[in-house]
């Protein structure tokens, strides 16, 4: 985590950005299962803390947990020093240490936001909190899309080579890969429906396993987020909530999550696209929504500017029109 | 067979399915190894055992086996076989739904007693008293495997000796089961004159009933008196033991523990258990969590892992519940229950594997082949003292384990590594020169730090 810590500040990462503020605005809608001063965080703050900082204010969530692997002290202090509440405990070991040591007593929001493609690490990481967190909790997986890692980079000088599919399983674990995998599901178009298959094929195992215990109220998987940005690298983030028994069930129906339009619940991903706009055409497309776009991205007829159009791309438009509500405001300053 | 295929011939809509004896004689026998059919008797004298002294004190019940080349023989003063039993179910094949069930038995699927007879010998000899009753057996299997009923069908029916008594009162002294089993079958007979052969029973009769002995049951073998091989434990205010408690809606009680203890080879691993018998362990594969990388449990089991230890107990009144195949030598992978425990089992063991990864770190040199001053994961281990199974329920115990955090002291072992490579002397002379480096070493930090400032590789 580390290297990457240093190497993006997260604030200027405007998919990420647009990401999270999406996300909390799911994750407030929790307080229909508990309050949500019960929940518990758990993420990978990195020196930014930026979720952190977002989850503690927007929703008061006081027990926080940052997963920060580092053997430095130097690197420790610097995280200490940058974190922004004293209720966050940082923990300098791996994800797959820290994770089976956690009580899970309490109902969690789960972001294992991590930067590098799926592993089997990250499997058993996935499988330990699908395994243990309690009914309400919500967790997420983020993911890089990135198909040069899953091409065989050992074998370069040898007669024998292994397939990308070989590769995938390898890497990933035959545990949990899908049977079949093509090329074609490889490529970076298609990596995130291989990752989503993988992914629930650890969620349908660890749920038997869960649901074994109980004849009546199983347990199940609902999810909720299916997201794809691009601040440079392209990510994957996929999240769902855990719900047991018939009052949860119910809350959840009375949540009807689908009304955020950012809300996907199979393959089909949510793009964030960051539309390339001046502050001032910011300002404009603001002014006009939500009624003022058509649906193929033009400014309906009483809402043009008159006499001075500002011909801003339709496809920025519709970009826009999608995030607005999760887009950061921009001012100009100079300090 | 005759009179079956004149039925068929009578109604030729009708498809013949009854089983033949044969089945049960030579083909089922083949799923089970000697020892596991021994083993099966055992079973039903501790289910004897079970129903004398449901409380679970054993002091005073015995299992004697004799086994040589000529014949196997067990003999227990377990409360024996109530003739009734004997007459309506005991010799059946398969349980039938209506016979009272012992609670938390090992019997359960009707056929462990029959199939042992059959493995072994050719002809089998039972004598049983209860507090009531009397009776004993006498079967040549040939002889049983040609009997035929009046109207020319497989008689599957076995007969009591002429002197059997009901509704009499026995002594205490002469209650139990006598089995008797010879002529051995030709390779049964070969099979148990080898050498090995005794130790081996022994050795598998110990881990297998290691529960039933401990709670007082007296096992010989050939007159070697059986001990309990129940595992051990480290344990310690800092290293307590992990325990996990679980009751399944259909009844079955789960149980994990799990902690580290001295470090044995062939003691590592997790024992299974089904109402107290011994199904598996230490296991020490995929099954039980060691999945090595690429899968989601631990690493493969090896040395660093032989202080291991982990203990699952499934029980259950009516034992057709538990996960146990009727060999009773392995677990039905694919049972829900199992299934739960297995993950169970992962969580728990994985910061168990933690720290034993650190404490082997301890172990290992400095770079200049010097032992470390400072090991205080070892200190942890020799710190913890020996607790028996026994005594578990007043040793510290957690649900999760959290392996304490140890400040090491700064130095450069974790974050400095050591590169080595061979390359051609007139070249790295050269280089030295152009370098105006004064030794190998010297040429070699300067080509890495040279890489590094070239490619401006963030080297922070």
């Amino acid at each position: 985590m580390s290297k990457n810590a240093r190497q993006i500040d997260y604030r200027l990462r405007l998919g990420k950005y647009v990401e999270r503020r999406m996300m909390c605005t799911a994750f407030q809608k929790l307080s229909l299962f508990y309050p949500l001063s019960k929940y518990k965080y758990i993420g990978f703050g990195a020196y930014y803390f930026s979720d952190f900082y977002l989850f503690h204010k927007e929703l008061g969530i006081e027990k926080m947990l940052s997963i920060e692997k580092s053997n430095s002290n130097e690197v420790k202090l610097r995280y200490e020093f940058n974190k922004p509440f004293n209720c966050i405990d940082i923990d300098f070991r791996e994800s797959s240490i820290v994770l089976p040591e956690i009580e899970w007593d309490t109902p969690s929001i789960i972001w294992l936001d991590y930067t590098s493609c799926l592993t089997s690490d990250i499997v058993a990481d996935i499988a330990t909190t699908l395994r243990r967190s309690l009914s309400g909790s919500i967790i997420s997986f983020t993911l890089k899309i990135d198909s040069d890692f899953y091409k065989d980079n050992e074998s370069i000088d040898s007669p024998i080579k292994i397939s990308e599919t070989q590769v995938y399983v390898n890497k990933v674990g035959k545990e949990y890969a899908p049977r079949e995998i093509s090329k074609k599901d490889l490529t970076p178009k298609f990596l995130h429906t291989v990752y989503t298959r993988t992914i629930n094929n650890i969620i349908s195992k660890i749920l038997f396993e869960r649901n074994a215990s109980s004849m009546g109220e199983n347990i199940e998987w609902v999810q909720l987020f299916n997201f794809k940005y691009a601040d440079g690298v392209t990510m994957y983030t996929i999240g769902g909530i855990l719900v047991q028994g018939e009052s949860h069930k119910a809350r959840l129906d009375d949540i009807d999550f689908d009304r955020l339009q950012f809300i996907r619940r199979g393959e089909e991903q949510f793009e964030i696209a960051i539309p390339n706009l001046t502050i001032k055409e910011i300002k404009y497309l603001e002014g006009i929504m939500p009624y003022g776009i058509n649906a193929d991205g033009s400014i309906k007829g009483e809402y043009k500017v008159k006499g001075n159009d500002p011909s801003i791309p339709t496809n920025d438009i519709l970009n826009f029109a999608k995030i607005y509500k999760y887009f950061p405001t921009f001012t100009e300053s100079r300090l | 067979m005759e009179n079956e295929t004149k039925e068929g011939e009578a109604n030729p809509k009708k498809i013949l399915g009854n089983p033949t004896k044969d089945l049960f004689v030579f083909i089922l026998t083949r799923d089970l190894s000697v020892i596991d059919a021994i083993n099966d008797l055992i079973d039903n004298s501790i289910d004897g055992a079970k129903r004398m002294r449901p409380g679970g004190n054993y002091h005073g019940l015995e299992i004697n086996l004799v086994i040589n080349e000529r014949e196997f023989k067990i003999e227990d003063n377990c409360g024996g076989i109530p003739i009734d039993v004997a007459r309506k179910y005991a010799f059946r094949f398969g349980r039938p739904k209506e016979m009272a069930n012992t609670e938390y038995s090992i019997g359960q699927f009707g056929v462990g007693m029959k199939r042992a007879f059959f493995k072994l010998g050719k002809a089998f000899y039972v004598e049983s008293t209860t507090p009531t009753s009397d009776f004993a057996i006498a079967v040549t299997i040939d002889e049983w495997l040609g009997q035929k009923t009046d109207e020319g069908r497989d008689d599957w029916s076995f007969e009591f000796n002429d002197d059997f008594k009901e509704n009499i009162v026995n002594i205490a002294q002469k209650i139990g089961t006598k089995i008797e089993i010879s002529p051995l079958n030709d390779d049964i007979s070969k099979y148990v004159s080898m050498k090995t052969f005794e130790d081996d029973l022994i050795k598998e009769i110990e881990s297998k009933h290691m529960e039933n002995i401990y709670k007082g049951v007296v096992i010989r073998v050939n007159g070697i008196k059986l001990k309990s091989l129940r595992p051990e434990f480290l344990v310690s205010k800092e290293l307590p033991l992990t325990k996990f408690n679980k009751k399944f809606d259909n009844g079955v009680d789960l149980e994990i523990i799990c902690g580290v203890s001295l470090p044995k080879e062939d003691k590592g691993g997790w024992y299974i258990f089904c109402n107290d018998r011994l199904l598996l362990g230490p296991e020490i594969t995929e099954l039980t969590g060691w999945t090595g990388k690429g899968g989601v449990g631990v690493a493969h089991y090896h040395q660093q892992y032989w202080r291991f230890r982990g203990i699952v107990y499934f029980k259950s009144e009516d034992s057709y519940k538990l996960p146990w195949n009727t060999s009773k030598n392995n677990i039905d992978a694919s049972s829900p229950i199992f299934l739960y425990a297995r993950g169970r089992m992962i969580e728990m063991m994985r910061p168990l594997i933690t720290f034993l990864n650190l404490a082997k770190k301890d172990n290992e040199t400095n770079d200049d082949g010097s032992e470390k001053e400072y090991k205080p994961y070892q200190m942890m281990l020799s710190e913890a003292k020996i607790v028996e199974l026994k005594n578990i329920n007043s040793a510290p115990t957690v649900s999760v384990f959290k392996v304490p955090k140890k400040e090491q002291p700064v130095s450069d072992i974790e974050t400095h590594i050591t590169i080595s490579y061979k390359k051609p002397k007139s070249i790295a002379d050269k280089l030295r020169t152009l370098t105006n480096t004064s030794s190998y070493r010297e040429l070699g930090e300067y080509t890495f730090d040279y890489y590094i400032n070239i490619e401006e590789v963030d080297n922070e």
